[in-house]
């Protein structure tokens, strides 16, 4: 059985995936997910997991890629193991567990997909790999280069940023280029930093603000990778440049790099969290936080640049704490002080 | 032949680029870049894809002149194999 069996009628199809041998279970739950995919994934998924057993409760599992480019890489940890064969999976478990609790225990959200989804992640990912990244179904990690990069599990920041690369795909789904792209980004890096800040019981003016603090070797001159509370601080060094991250919109301009900078204007809108959280106060992900994550989660859509997003985060402040209350004056003012007017 | 190499993105979103002379290289290293490029260029490999689902992966450009203009795009992990062994070729002189 192939993809052509579109043609297969869903509860068909449905049958195969309950009732069929492993082979055509498979077949069938691809096709199902396919044709889905044409409706939304997050519809997919709740549907798919209707089909399929969901543990619902944390699972992670740790691959170890050997410094190679395959994934997902060799099994190396499950779920519940007392004991990590290295670091780096000690620190993909730990982190990506702790990012499980955040979303559990603040949202009630059960994992990346809200169905219990398993979370995977691959360490020790290529050569002397700089870099961290979500492929639309798993974490993965380099070692760095030990040159300019640290591990890229060694910050809980970064494994939180990662993993909710997944919640916004199967929520808001937003286009990975230019304006979106960087909304995008910036939610990675606004949960990422809230767990950080939960998993270190930090109320706003406590926290550092900073995502991938420690990734750059001593050699490097820089704190971190990027700064929420002053965009383009957070490294300056000849052997990597200078942290290029604005915090206003009269500097953005179109570029191609990057998918169009998604990297580079989410400092824009984290600069506008910042400054709502520290308004706001208290604990981060009690208010601002979960302004943010409905406004993910319910509001914004594939195409929504930053104006939607202050527009939406805007209205559900006030449904939150009141219209005019002080939350939705502060939360307007933040947008409005990096350039985007509601 | 002037390659012209840009690697943008990534967690860091850090943006390196490095301009390669084959005529400055060793004999050796002109023989096996040339190859490398070669068979790139003669599987017509297709530029980037829109759809990618990958996030905070590198992304490459490549704009090589070679008596004409040949520019690729591409996303890390959907790339081909050949060009990965160019892109390796090319990642080690950044």
């Amino acid at each position: 059985m192939h993809t052509h069996c579109f043609a297969i009628p869903p509860y068909i199809l449905e049958h195969i995936a309950k009732k069929g041998t492993k082979k055509d279970q498979d077949s069938a739950l691809n096709a199902i997910s396919i044709s889905e995919q044409i409706r939304g994934r997050r519809e997919a998924v709740s549907y798919m997991s209707s089909l399929l057993a969901v543990s619902g409760k944390k699972e992670r599992i740790i691959y170890d890629a050997k410094h190679r480019r395959f994934l997902p890489g060799e099994l190396i940890m499950n779920e519940g193991q007392r004991k990590a064969p290295n670091i780096f999976a000690r620190e993909a478990y730990q982190y990506s567990g702790a990012t499980y609790d955040f979303y559990k225990e603040i949202f009630d959200r059960n994992s990346i997909d809200d169905q219990g989804m398993r979370l995977d992640s691959t360490v020790r990912y290529g050569y002397k790999y700089s870099n961290a990244f979500w492929n639309g179904s798993q974490m993965v990690y380099g070692d760095g280069d030990g040159r300019i990069f640290r591990r890229f599990t060694r910050a809980i920041d970064i494994v939180a940023h990662e993993l909710t690369h997944g919640v916004t795909d199967f929520e808001a789904s937003l286009v990975y280029r230019d304006l979106p792209g960087a909304l995008n980004e910036h939610m990675s890096d606004v949960f990422g930093s809230l767990v950080k800040q939960y998993y270190k019981k930090q109320k706003v003016d406590r926290a550092d603000w900073l995502i991938g603090k420690g990734m750059f070797t001593a050699k490097i001159n820089g704190d971190a990778i990027r700064s929420m509370k002053a965009p383009g601080t957070a490294y300056n060094d000849p052997r990597v440049g200078k942290d290029p991250q604005p915090s206003h919109m009269k500097d953005y301009k179109k570029i191609s790099e990057d998918n169009g900078g998604v990297h580079i204007y989410s400092g824009i809108a984290n600069h506008a969290f910042y400054l709502a959280a520290m308004d706001i106060g208290g604990y981060a992900w009690e208010k601002t936080g979960k302004v943010w994550y409905i406004t993910l989660r319910d509001k914004l859509r594939p195409t929504s640049d930053f104006k939607d997003a202050a527009r939406k985060t805007f209205d559900v402040a006030g449904d939150l704490f009141g219209i005019n209350s002080t939350e939705q004056i502060t939360i307007k003012r933040a947008w409005n002080d990096v350039g985007v007017r509601i | 032949m002037k390659i012209n190499f840009e690697r943008s993105g990534g967690f860091a979103g850090i943006t390196n680029s490095c301009v390669i002379n084959s005529d400055k290289l060793s004999l050796d290293e002109q023989k096996h870049l040339q190859k490398l490029f070669n068979d790139v260029k003669n599987k017509k490999i297709e530029n980037r894809s829109q759809k990618s689902e990958e996030r905070d992966c590198f992304q490459y450009r490549i704009l090589a002149e070679d008596g004409e203009e040949f520019i690729i795009l591409t996303d890390e992990l959907t790339m081909d194999p050949k060009l990965r062994l160019l892109i390796d070729f090319l990642e080690s002189r950044l």
